[in-house]
């Protein structure tokens, strides 16, 4: 039994999904220049995710598969093949934006950490430094060097979660909903971000994780230092503590006021970490293998929970949530028509992708006949032309005041919105000439 | 929208402006900064199992414990004729453990006509290409064989890749990884199928019309062993 990867499908999304987002972003002159910049950061994540998915597709497709978490932790090295180094330095750098770019994320939704002209420039200063130096630090210093940026899940991962206490605590002393909107989107951006670290809490909590690590140890030529190893653990412990925080918080609110979506969500995401502990438990043997026996790593039952849990949450979830944030804390303008029917494209780009997506991966694990499942997707377009209208209103329509108010902030000057999306561009660009540049000299 | 220059962090301040929510989160990092410590030490812990076994001598000598398996047959063949001789290898014929390295044949045969000075005959064998399991292109094999003088016929067939009864050195972490290339199953079974002609050769006026020939089937058979 394989699996078709969703990686294709998640650059396509995003791609898409990023163009759409910076062009609304850049509309509205009128309207709260901070939503404005917020929609930047969210536009930019889909394009370097994109970017991200591309080279990861092209790498899989021609070259190698590598470990799960084999980009933070710098598993990946030079192999001395100009193409293959260069997808493998693309992602890297990818990955060094995407990590940025949550930090900055953090400090500044839902609400910002600091105001002014200065605070804002340094915002976009640390995102075009980092963009800048780090890639190339990894590249010269060597691949591990990677993991260190998970710090930046931990500081991400705390300032989210107090934020979401804050907002769960103030709800249940106030009763003011505009706390309970603070709560929500810190838990979907914890969601986003971190989710898929999150699935596997139960393993973390038992050292199940340090046993599945032991085939990635038994790989390594040379001994790992204990500072990599720190780090190591550092995505999985904050992932663990962070789903915990939010099922309490969750369990906490629901027994007060009742089930939402987003506590499903929570409760699902949480679930699955009991049953990727016991595909972790059931594997334990094959973990071993390569220093107790013969080596037997190519597990299908860890490619399939693996495919079916992280897989789903990163290529699928995330841009649904974010793109749920967009429509649901109205950060992009969805009054005026024009933007109306990139929303419309948006919303149904992305429920189309995702429905075909799921028959893909239904069909890859239930061999029905593609007639079948042909005609649930042509089921799944008309239903979507025909309700176009309701889907697009539910979603829009759905957005409550505080839900809109709760991201707010200073506002930012116009010339300064427009020399961010410059400035990715030429992240962008640098990125991967950059790459080029390293493969080619075989750093 | 006017935008202040001044650098105000008041954010920062709002956001810890909760007394209970700061207790939670400081609580969080505690256990965050905890379990991290305990997490990371068992994966040390797990590091240096691995490098122990890894960064250890992975050198290995293989060594072979070898038992011979011996069938014979005695036939007497007709002047000019062509006979098989079949001798069927299984599993039962070896001990547990054991597996079929190679199979070496000797055909022994003299002047049995009773006539004094008759000359030796001719004996020509080849060993049948069929489904036995065994390495039928090697290059040791001696698949055919003939004589006209009584000598013996010596045949081998070779049944296990690159087993040749010698000690191995080899590399790998653990004994299991090193015996694998040496446990595959089934080698040199089936039926071993050998060719046999004869020619007589007789004194005017005499009758030589055939000959008795021994067939001597050694099986070689090993069981691996494995030294660090």
């Amino acid at each position: 039994m394989t699996q078709e990867s969703l990686a294709p499908v998640a650059a396509i999304t995003n791609l898409i999904l990023g163009i759409i987002t910076i062009a609304m972003s850049n509309r509205g002159e009128q309207r709260s220049s901070h939503k404005r910049f917020t929609a930047l950061l969210i536009g930019w994540s889909f394009m370097f995710l994109s970017l991200y998915y591309v080279a990861e597709t092209l790498l899989d497709q021609y070259f190698i598969s590598p470990f799960p978490t084999g980009f933070d932790l710098g598993l990946v090295s030079y192999e001395g093949v100009v193409a293959r180094d260069s997808l493998v330095l693309i992602q890297y750098g990818a990955n060094s934006a995407l990590n940025i770019i949550m930090l900055v994320m953090a400090l500044h939704i839902p609400k910002d950490f600091g105001k002014g002209t200065y605070w804002n420039a340094i915002v976009i200063a640390i995102i075009a430094v980092y963009c800048i130096v780090v890639p190339p630090l990894i590249f010269l210093g060597g691949m591990r060097l990677a993991a260190s940026q998970l710090i930046i899940w931990v500081v991400v991962g705390i300032i989210w979660t107090h934020h979401y206490l804050r907002g769960i605590i103030l709800e249940h002393k106030t009763g003011d909903e505009g706390y309970r909107s603070e709560s929500k989107v810190s838990a979907i951006l914890l969601l986003i971000w971190l989710g898929w670290q999150m699935v596997w809490w139960l393993s973390a909590f038992t050292f199940l994780n340090n046993e599945w690590f032991v085939s990635v140890l038994s790989q390594l030529e040379t001994a790992p230092s204990f500072l990599w190893l720190i780090a190591v653990n550092l995505g999985w412990t904050i992932g663990a503590i962070t789903v915990c925080s939010l099922f309490a918080g969750e369990v906490f609110r629901t027994t007060q006021r009742g089930l939402t979506g987003v506590s499903a969500l929570v409760f699902i995401v949480f679930f699955l970490g009991f049953a990727n502990w016991i595909q972790d438990s059931l594997l334990l043997d094959a973990y071993y293998s390569c220093l107790e026996g013969n080596c037997n790593q190519e597990s299908e039952i860890f490619a399939l929970m693996n495919y079916l849990t992280s897989g789903v949450l990163i290529y699928l979830l995330q841009p649904l949530l974010f793109v749920y944030l967009l429509v649901q804390f109205q950060i992009i303008d969805t009054s005026s028509e024009e933007n109306r029917n990139l929303m419309r494209v948006m919303i149904l780009l992305i429920l189309l992708i995702i429905s075909s997506s799921i028959i893909e991966l239904i069909q890859s694990l239930i061999p029905i006949p593609q007639m079948i499942s042909g005609s649930l997707l042509a089921i799944g377009v008309v239903f979507f032309i025909g309700w176009e209208e309701k889907i697009t209103e539910n979603f829009i329509g759905k957005s409550n005041k505080s839900d809109v108010d709760t991201i707010g902030g200073d506002g930012f000057q116009p010339n300064l919105l427009r020399n961010t999306s410059i400035l990715m561009s030429l992240i962008v660009i640098y990125m991967v000439v950059i790459a080029i540049i390293f493969a080619n000299a075989g750093a | 929208m006017d935008v202040s220059k001044e650098l105000d962090m008041s954010g920062v301040g709002e956001m810890f402006n909760e007394p209970t929510a700061n207790k939670l989160t400081v609580g969080i990092v505690a256990f965050f900064l905890i379990f991290l410590g305990i997490n990371t030490a068992d994966l040390v812990k797990n590091n240096e199992k691995v490098r122990t076994i890894i960064d250890g001598d992975s050198t290995w000598t293989v060594s072979f414990e070898e038992q011979i398996i011996a069938l014979s047959d005695t036939v007497i063949i007709a002047d000019g004729a062509t006979e098989t001789i079949g001798f069927v290898i299984e599993s039962s014929l070896l001990a547990e453990g054991y597996r079929v390295g190679g199979i070496t044949i000797q055909i022994t045969y003299g002047e049995t006509s009773g006539i004094p000075a008759d000359p030796i005959d001719s004996v020509f064998a080849s060993i049948d290409q069929n489904d036995l399991m065994v390495v039928w292109d090697d290059e040791n094999n001696t698949k055919t064989g003939s004589s006209n003088d009584g000598s013996d016929i010596n045949l081998y067939l070779r049944a296990y890749e690159g087993y040749d009864g010698e000690d191995k050195n080899m590399t790998g972490f653990n004994e299991i990884q090193v015996l694998e290339p040496w446990l595959m199953e089934g080698t040199g079974f089936g039926t071993l199928n050998l060719e046999l002609s004869v020619e007589t050769n007789a004194l005017p006026f005499t009758t030589d019309n055939e000959e008795e020939i021994t067939i001597n089937v050694n099986i070689i058979t090993f069981k691996p062993a494995a030294i660090n």
